[in-house]
Formats: structure tokens, C-alpha cells, sequence
């Protein structure tokens, strides 16, 4: 699948593998994740209650909105805590600030990335993904 | 589309007004770029959300600004720290996380933003005029200030915030167009009684539908009489809070919206929603993260989200008269609200279990008892954080019934709301 870049990682043109971490339900990154230590903190009734988005390549059908999500961002960068890539359905110029600020920080950061969520439904929670340049792939994970 | 930057522009960016003015313009045109923005507009003051601590990288960078000289280019008001400073007793923050967020605050406050350390800034003298584009942090700040002052803004996230105030510029895109200002969605309401409308939960529930079913388009809402600003607050915290919505018009009520066809720039509506009590009483329970009965014991009490104007706390007062708290109720206001008061109100305050909390809240930094309990709140935008942010259940209430709850430990639910509940 191609998708488009809304912020590129850094350092630029590295190929990501990551298992995919699916998100159907709408997160917020301020308040339903923890900048410590990328853990989703989520009402007791979701089932990804309790994962860590540390390292995934972290798909978001829905994102809500907080003006803090770039804090937690650049928190999670700082701390080598980030996803190993941020797949979105629609740009967030909010999130996207904290890999912008973390770039002028000199940190590494993720790549954000845009897939519509239609196209984000192909792919499984737990699959491998491969990450290069615009284009996405996926092959069943080991879970 | 690619983005154009004036003489002046460019030598921001080169750094013609030093090192720490072009750090923000690389990150303000960064942002452009990415939002498709095909030039900058000059923004006229700013309101920042990137003074509340969240973990070291956001000290580094506000410290990166400060070394480099960067100060603010207009009128800048701070947002809530993570610290209490005029009550520092009532942060749990461990020693080294208390230094670091007072470190941030500092280093917003070296670069020239005023220490008003609230989230209703509009309630402390910080009120743009209609029309003016400005630079806003905290989402129901943002709300309120497109939609009851008039000013435009984007919702700014942390750090471009900061680096609009430093540049003085922001992205030309979003709600600074006009064309983006206008309504697209009506909700008409004239099936809901008056009645309802003179409730005080009427507004964050109202604000939670909103967002949850709006997200980020501009509505127009029709039919809910003539609300207070502190319920348009309210209306406006639970919207940003459930969804993204940084603008919504009240026909007759707010400033770009003196009759439908304004609101609507005479083009007619995309789509028309006609909301029913049966709607918002679902939306009212799910405010509550558990489900209680009348008499079943709560733990604590929580109001002023956003922060309580003057006349909210004097409402407090009165509602509470001479009587004790059973469990603490945390008031959370700005310190323009406490300079008003006297050393005397505050005594009484403290005397009957109220805990007075400025510069910041109970949901942004640790000052809640660690514990398992149950959270009784009247603002949307509490219910809706606090179960992740304070590890606490909620229940979501009237003003009277926070109050008549706090006071007897346990929750306690007016006749007229109990088919709600």
C-alpha cells in the first residue's frame, strides 16, 4: 500500500519492520497514553488496555484531539520510547509538532504517515509491517 | 501548494532577530509546510499550553528557546502548570518532577508570557477582539475563543504555540480563513424543552454530544435560549474535550452568528441534526464512568474545569452555606479569581473542606488522594480525563448535587435528574 508522509523519520530513509499495534478505538495521545512509558491507558472495557505503543508501527483509525498530544510525543522520543512509526488517517498538525520539535532537538523520530482508515483495516493487529519510503507492507505476525 | 515567506519572513528564518527566533520560525514553517499552507499570517497575542509539565523533553526545549534568546514578539498569557505555586503543599509530584515543572513554568515566564496560569484566560483580562487572529493553546480555550470572543484561531498544540508568540506568525490555514468560520452542520434543538436548558449540566452535555458527533466541523445551534458565558465555557470545555471541535456558533447568542444566515454564510446547511432529550440523557450517562446508587459512598468532589469564574465560586458559597464537607471538594480556579477574594472568603473555604486549587488541576498533576475511589464532578471535560489521569471512577452531576454529595459523603442525586440516572 502507498501511503503519503505528513512528517518524515529521522535519521531520513531508514526501512522500518515493526508489528503492527491496531487501534480501532479513538485515542487521545494526552491522557490515553503515558509519556513514562508508552503504555495505553484506556477504559477497562477496551482490549488494548494496558499495551505499550513503544517500537510498534502504531496504526490510528481515529485520533482525538488534545493539544498536549505533542508533548507526549516529544516525551516518548526523548526517552527512545516512540512507536517505530505513526500511521494516521487524516494529517494531526498537533501530533506531528512533537517529531517536528524532536527533529530540531537533534532526536531520532518516527515517521507519521497517512493511510486512510479504510485502507488501515487490511491490516492485522500483530502483523509485520515493513515501512519504506511511502510504501507499506505487511505479512501475518507470529501473535 | 507551496508555502511563501515575505522579506521579513525570511530573515526571521535566517536569523536576522538571533538563534532562538529562528529555532520557532523552522518550527512554525515546518508546520505550515505540512499543513498546506500557502503563507504565514500575523498573529496579534498568544495563549500557551506548553508550560504544563509532562516530562523533561518539554524543559529541554523551553530552555533551548531561553538560551537562545527567544522572547515573546505579543501580548502571551500562560496556561496551567503542574504545580500549584500559590499552594505548593498540594502537589504529590515527587521532589525531581516538582523542580523540573517549576523549571518549565520559569522558563515560559523568562520569556516574557504573563504568570496567569489558567485555562479560562478569557476570564482574566485576556480577551481578543473579533476579528483578530491570535495563537491560542488549550482546547476549550480555543473553543471559547472562536466561538464567544470571535477571535480566530487553530487549536495550537504544545510548542508551536510558544513559537507563534516568539515569531509573531502562524500558518495561514484553519479557522483564520473566514471561509472556515462558517457553519456547515445545524442543530436544532426546538425539540427540547426550555426546561432543560436551565439546568447547569444542560452545557457539558450538550458540549460532549458535540464533539463526539461534530468532531471538527463548525455547528450552529439553535434553540437553547440565551446561555451564560460560564455555560458557554462549560459547552465549549466538553466539546474540545470529547471531540476537535475549536468552533461552534449559537444563533443569536454568539458573535459570528447574529441569525442562521450568517452563521451559514447563506449557503444552506449540509446537514441538519435535531437532537431530543432522550439523546442527551444517554450522553449524560455515559459521562459516568460507573454506575451508583443514590447513598453509596464517593470519595471526593471536584469543580472548575475549566477554571471557576468569580461567580461560580461565590455560587459555591452560597450553595454550601455553613456546612462541613464529609469529603474533600477541590474548587480549581485561577489566581485572577483568588486576587479578588479576601484572606477572610479563602479561611472559609478551607474551614468547611473546600480545597481551593489555582495555577492548575486535579487532572493534570497528581494533588487527588492516591486511591481507587469515586470522583464527583460537574464538568464534562473532568469526566471525561479523570478516570485515565487520576486512576478514579466518576460520576458526572449537577453543581447542587457535587455540593449536597461532598457534603454528605455519598452520592446524593436531585428528584428533577433522577430519570436521568
Amino acid at each position: 500500500m502507498q501511503c503519503e508522509i505528513i512528517v518524515a523519520g529521522f535519521p531520513e530513509g531508514e526501512v522500518i519492520r515493526a508489528p503492527a499495534l491496531v487501534l480501532a478505538e479513538p485515542i487521545s495521545f494526552w491522557g490515553n497514553v503515558s509519556p513514562i512509558d508508552g503504555r495505553l491507558l484506556l477504559s477497562s472495557q477496551l482490549k488494548n488496555r494496558e499495551r505499550f505503543i513503544s517500537g510498534s508501527a502504531l496504526f490510528i483509525r481515529e485520533l482525538r484531539g488534545s493539544s498536549s498530544a505533542s508533548s507526549v510525543l516529544l516525551e516518548l522520543v526523548y526517552r527512545r520510547l516512540a512507536p517505530a512509526a505513526i500511521i494516521l488517517d487524516s494529517p494531526d498538525a498537533i501530533l506531528a509538532l512533537g517529531a517536528i520539535v524532536g527533529r530540531e532537538m537533534g532526536w531520532s523520530i518516527p515517521p507519521i504517515l497517512r493511510l486512510p482508515a479504510c485502507a488501515q483495516k487490511r491490516v492485522p493487529d500483530g502483523a509485520q509491517v515493513l515501512i519504506a519510503h511511502t510504501s507499506i507492507s505487511f505479512s501475518a505476525g507470529d501473535s | 501548494m507551496s508555502l511563501h515567506l515575505d522579506k521579513a519572513e525570511e530573515a526571521l528564518l535566517s536569523g536576522a532577530s538571533g538563534d532562538g527566533v529562528a529555532l520557532a520560525m523552522r518550527i512554525v514553517v515546518s508546520s505550515a509546510r505540512m499543513l498546506g499552507a500557502d503563507r504565514l499570517i500575523q498573529i496579534r497575542a498568544a495563549h500557551i499550553d506548553g508550560c504544563l509539565y509532562h516530562g523533561d523533553s518539554g524543559v529541554l526545549f523551553a530552555e533551548r528557546l531561553t538560551d537562545l534568546g527567544g522572547k515573546v514578539s505579543v501580548p502571551t498569557t500562560l496556561n496551567v502548570g503542574a504545580i500549584d505555586l500559590m499552594h505548593p503543599g498540594h502537589s504529590r509530584l515527587e521532589p525531581k518532577a516538582k523542580e523540573m515543572a517549576r523549571r518549565l513554568m520559569n522558563a515560559y515566564v523568562a520569556m516574557g508570557a504573563k504568570p496567569t496560569w489558567t485555562c479560562a484566560p478569557y476570564q482574566a483580562g485576556h480577551r481578543p477582539p473579533r476579528g483578530e487572529d491570535v495563537a491560542w493553546g488549550e482546547s476549550n480555550a480555543v473553543a471559547f475563543c472562536n466561538s464567544v470572543l470571535g477571535a480566530r484561531t487553530n487549536r495550537y498544540g504544545d510548542f508551536l504555540d510558544i513559537c507563534a508568540a516568539i515569531t509573531g506568525r502562524a500558518p495561514r490555514t484553519g479557522l483564520h480563513l473566514p471561509e472556515n468560520r462558517l457553519a456547515t452542520v445545524l442543530v436544532d434543538t426546538s425539540g427540547i424543552p426550555d426546561s432543560y436548558w436551565a439546568q447547569d449540566i444542560a452545557y457539558p452535555v450538550l458540549g460532549t454530544w458535540l464533539g463526539r458527533v461534530i468532531g471538527d466541523r463548525v455547528a450552529a445551534i439553535e434553540g437553547i435560549g440565551r446561555p451564560s458565558e460560564d455555560q458557554l465555557k462549560a459547552l465549549g470545555a466538553a466539546a474540545a474535550s470529547s471531540g476537535a471541535v475549536g468552533l461552534f456558533h449559537v444563533i443569536g447568542v454568539t458573535p459570528e452568528a447574529p441569525s442562521c444566515a450568517a452563521a451559514f454564510g447563506n449557503i444552506p446547511p449540509r446537514e441538519v441534526i435535531r437532537l431530543d432529550t432522550g439523546v442527551l440523557d444517554h450522553v449524560r450517562l455515559t459521562l459516568s464512568s460507573i454506575r451508583l446508587e443514590a447513598g453509596d459512598t464517593v470519595n471526593a468532589v471536584a469543580i472548575g474545569s475549566p477554571h471557576l469564574s468569580r461567580a461560580e465560586l461565590l455560587l459555591l458559597d452560597r450553595l454550601l452555606g455553613d456546612r462541613q464537607c464529609a469529603v474533600p471538594l477541590y474548587a480549581c480556579t485561577g489566581r485572577h479569581v483568588l486576587a479578588a477574594l479576601s484572606e477572610k472568603d479563602l479561611c472559609r473555604f478551607a474551614e468547611r473542606g473546600v480545597i481551593v486549587v489555582s495555577d492548575t488541576c486535579i487532572v493534570v498533576t497528581p494533588i487527588l488522594p492516591k486511591s481507587n475511589g469515586v470522583l464527583v464532578t460537574n464538568s464534562g471535560k473532568f469526566a471525561h480525563y479523570a478516570p485515565s489521569n487520576t486512576g478514579y471512577e466518576v460520576i458526572f452531576a449537577s453543581l447542587t448535587e457535587c455540593v449536597e454529595s461532598a457534603v454528605m459523603g455519598s452520592l446524593q442525586v436531585a428528584i428533577s435528574s433522577a430519570h436521568a440516572v
